[in-house]
């Protein structure tokens, strides 16, 4: 038997075709299967890869059927059947994978040249292919081919968009540092959040391909904290100008993404400051989310805003009502208010939340109070801030919130950052 | 033959009545005569107290850190709450099977022995809460015939009276010592069908008591420059009960002198109506949003009759005139209809054979019909209306104010390809949530339907709710095309099975 017998002699080419009006790549292959796969079950399994710059970076499908399994990452396994001492010999070029140009993203866009890895495995065996390489159970591989080809993909690359997603990161973090730091301090709990969800993006860059080594992306990552912890400290992040940035490059998702992130902020410490309320109405306003997506992200942490002892917030905030809304409009607004807030006090788990809830129902009655026969109230200055207490219940109490030295503040936390080696 | 009652378990007062052997319903009073029991238990020298001679007690030391006594524990219910009386620590579930225990031996020695009895609880009780008034029927050694909501349980009594002067749709306004329930309802002769319930599960008299009790020391405090530590208000002769008694005055009369450590201090009506008015708006914010379920507008009510010894309170009354623009009805001691009406429900629901002639054509003259209290549904991914991504949401079957019995059947359909396993989940929820947030929505039951592999998506599952008047859901997920099911039968009392 000679060596190329026992190898085989699988040849590939890709071929351009038209399918249903779109360019698509097929991956073909032709010839004798290997001695080893004889009478076994096999499948073909393509991955595809840019190596243009000397690296290997897979490319991506938007398509669920050309993916790997749980990645984004293109990955074909076609069946082939079994292999009989009859047709052992592929005599036509048999089609192993397709791929569609308008469907997959590279690290970059424009004609590339692309490398496709063809991988004969048996059908048997529990081969597992993760960004393109095996990881698992490579015992089951039979043979292994690759062929190069030119492509057009008309998408920009993800190396490209994993830059932009971490200048809005950037913008995103910086916003939420203000919020933060709007009530005059960073505490331990909301600077834990804020690592956790740079942690979580640091974890996703990973996975999308951002292009960049782990060192380099946690340092990536941690300088963007690190910058806008320090402006909010110094009270120097332009929240104007960051709103009217980030509304030219996020989307709706990334929106709902910075809210709930300020929301959780304000949340973590039981106790709201106006200051916030007002920078997250603006970004609110800023997002274009739809009036019922919005009432959505407040809800899902209102219960935890309304704490005891009352917090010297306008009520008007923390039950979304708008200022601009006419009388009639806002007696309606609180009127459904009450009704979801009376439906979910039954349902929210007992403890605080629920007794947030009841708090919740207390605010709405006396707003529509206030909205219904108008009278002058007496109002206190703090600082600036208007206050409004509600205190239907008895024992509730106003009490202002401690505003802690910025600058030292800041530092402490700065400390703390450095702690954070297990970023990397 | 056994005696058919029904109790009004409230959170201030408690009662009992019978469904005699003429078919009418009548309370049943203590050893003095007494038709209300105060829903208190006391530890007094050692031994276990009910009612009035708790009452004292309770009141005393109502705002003390060492209670010999405990009130109020309904509104508890459902919770994990416990009160601790001297060495002992009880659940409202213990403190409530007293009251039970206490109204039970009352029924039997002025009838004999009783039948399964009738429990009465606010419209807007939790499933929690309707389970522990279950567990505290049990712990008092009372068989439960069935509970029926407090504001539908009146409803019956006015039916049965005759004392509406004509067919149509009613509200009732049911505003009790720690609940307030509003129902909406059709009455036709001595039939009744609710169309909507809603309510407030924390707000009623007792809370009135208190913030009358506020204005009372704020008072004192403003006339005199001293103090009065909320800790010893009752020391101080600011006791509930005394409380209790000036918010009855200021029922009558516009104003009341009240004695604070030898000062006269002057409480008006105006006052008190104004420390109580965020509860007042509560309440008329509620009764808006009732008349929104049902579907239409305060015109086309009938009239509007109460129940619950705080809708003698004029601002509450006038609350009723704004909602409506109606007069509301006084055909009824409002202390008793709730405990009258599950008097009669008990006779109702109860075995023919267990009544007299006349109970039979009297329970045969009844009908209610009772409604959803809450939205039931699955969880079911939908396209989201503003990504267009598919997202898990909480999919709603079967409505709020759907009349009970009742079914409905969903089409749902498969994902994926080679889907082999459809999760099965019965959510409800009070308010109508399409996000999963398991804070606003619950899941009842759950299980697994198991599809053949290899199949395309899109085919159907075939869902089906059924709700009896026992409060069991019944639900069946089919797969259409095998034929494949899976029952899951949730007991709103109890659980899924």
């Amino acid at each position: 038997m000679s060596h190329s017998q026992e190898r085989g002699s699988l040849r590939l080419r890709v071929h351009t075709m038209s399918l249903d009006g779109y360019i698509v790549k097929k991956i073909d292959v032709k010839g004798v299967f290997p001695k080893c796969a004889l009478y076994e079950d096999v499948d073909f399994s393509v991955s595809v890869f840019d190596c243009e710059d000397g690296g290997i970076h897979p490319i991506l499908s938007a398509e669920t059927e050309f993916q790997e399994p749980g990645t984004l990452v293109y990955g074909s396994r076609v069946n082939v059947g079994e292999v009989l001492p009859h047709n052992k010999k592929l005599n036509h070029w048999r089609p192993a994978a397709v791929l569609v140009p308008d469907a997959s993203l590279g690290p970059y866009g424009g004609e590339r040249e692309l490398v496709a890895v063809v991988r004969l495995i048996n059908s048997d065996s529990n081969v597992y292919v993760e960004a393109g390489r095996v990881v698992e159970g490579d015992e089951g591989v039979m043979w292994v081919g690759e062929v190069k080809f030119k492509c057009m993909l008309p998408y920009e690359g993800y190396f490209r968009l994993a830059k932009e997603r971490r200048r809005i990161q950037s913008m995103i973090i910086r916003l939420a540092a203000a919020v933060a730091f709007a009530d005059g301090s960073l505490n331990s709990e909301e600077l834990g959040i804020l690592k956790r969800k740079t942690l979580w993006w640091i974890r996703n860059s990973e996975i999308q391909f951002d292009g960049l080594s782990k060192k380099q992306r946690s340092s990536s990552y941690r300088g963007m904290m690190k910058r806008a912890l320090n402006r909010a400290g110094e009270n120097g992040i332009n929240t104007t100008r960051l709103l009217k940035n980030l509304r030219n490059s996020a989307d709706q998702e990334l929106w709902r993404e910075t809210l709930e992130l300020c929301y959780e902020l304000i949340a973590v410490n039981g106790a709201v400051h106006a200051s916030q309320l007002h920078l997250l109405r603006e970004i609110s306003n800023s997002s274009g989310l739809y009036p019922e997506e919005l009432a959505e992200v407040r809800d899902k942490y209102a219960v935890a805003l309304v704490t005891e002892p009352m917090v010297e917030v306008p009520v008007e905030e923390l039950l979304g009502i708008d200022p601009s809304w006419d009388q009639a409009r806002t007696r309606m607004h609180l009127r459904l208010e009450y009704k979801k807030w009376n439906g979910r006090l039954n349902t929210i788990p007992e403890g605080k939340s629920r007794e947030n809830a009841q708090r919740i129902l207390d605010m709405i009655g006396e707003a529509y109070k206030k909205f219904t026969f108008p009278q002058p109230e007496p109002q206190v200055a703090d600082e600036g801030d208007q206050v409004s207490r509600v205190a239907a219940r008895s024992g509730q109490s106003s009490k202002s919130i401690p505003k802690d030295d910025q600058a030292s503040q800041t530092d402490y936390f700065m400390m703390q950052l450095d702690l954070f080696e297990d970023w990397e | 033959m056994k005696s058919v009652v029904g109790i009004d378990l409230g959170t201030a007062y408690s009662a009992v009545a019978q469904f005699d052997e003429f078919g009418r319903p009548v309370m049943v009073p203590d050893q003095d005569g007494k038709y209300l029991l105060p829903s208190c238990v006391a530890l007094i020298h050692d031994e276990w107290r009910v009612g009035f001679d708790a009452w004292g007690q309770s009141a005393a030391d109502y705002d003390m850190d060492q209670k010999s006594s405990a009130t109020r524990f309904k509104r508890e219910m459902g919770t994990s709450r416990r009160y601790q009386i001297g060495t002992h620590s009880l659940t409202p579930v213990e403190l409530s099977s007293y009251i039970l225990k206490c109204l039970a031996a009352y029924a039997v020695e002025a009838v004999g022995p009783i039948a399964p009895v009738v429990i009465t609880v606010p419209a807007n009780f939790s499933n929690e809460a309707r389970q522990a008034t279950i567990d505290a029927a049990e712990t008092a050694g009372l068989e439960l015939a069935n509970i029926i909501n407090e504001p539908t349980a009146a409803a019956l009594y006015y039916a049965y009276s005759g004392k509406l002067n004509q067919a149509g749709i009613y509200a009732v306004f049911d505003l009790g010592g720690g609940t307030f329930d509003i129902t909406i309802a059709e009455f036709d002769g001595k039939s009744v069908d609710v169309i909507w319930s809603d309510g407030i599960a924390r707000l009623g008299g007792m809370d009135f008591d208190e913030a009358l009790q506020i204005l009372v020391k704020e008072k004192y405090e403003m006339l005199t420059g001293e103090e009065i530590s909320t800790k010893s208000m009752s020391y101080e002769g600011l006791d509930l009960r005394r409380i209790q008694d000036l918010k009855h005055s200021l029922s009558r009369r516009e104003k009341v002198n009240i004695f604070v450590r030898g000062q006269i201090i002057e409480v008006t009506r105006e006052e008190f109506e104004s420390k109580i008015s965020n509860f007042v708006t509560q309440i008329y914010l509620c009764c808006e949003n009732a008349l929104d379920g049902a579907g239409f507008g305060a015109h086309a009510l009938d009239g509007v009759i109460l129940a619950g010894g705080s809708t003698r309170i004029p601002v509450i009354q006038q609350c009723v005139r704004s909602v409506y623009g109606k007069e509301p009805l006084s055909i009824a001691n409002v202390d008793e209809v709730v405990a009258l009406g599950a008097a009669l429900y008990a006779g109702h629901r109860s075995d023919q054979d267990m009544l007299t002639k006349l109970q039979q054509v009297s329970a045969a003259e009844l009908t209610v019909q009772d409604v959803a209290n809450k939205h039931f549904g699955t969880k079911a991914l939908e396209e989201d209306e503003y990504s267009g991504r598919m997202v898990l949401t909480n999919s709603i079957i079967i409505r709020k104010g759907t009349p009970i019995p009742c079914s409905k059947t969903e089409p749902y359909f498969t994902s994926m390809f080679n889907q082999t396993q459809v999760e099965c989940s019965i959510t409800e929820c009070d308010h109508e949530e399409m996000n999963l947030d398991s804070q606003f929505v619950r899941v009842i039951g759950e299980g697994t339907l198991e599809l053949p592999p290899e199949r395309p998506p899109g085919l159907e599952i075939r869902v089906t709710y059924k709700y009896d008047v026992n409060q069991i859901m019944h639900c069946h997920f089919e797969d259409v095309e095998s034929g494949e099911t899976k029952e899951i039968t949730v007991d709103l009392m109890k659980g899924a099975s």
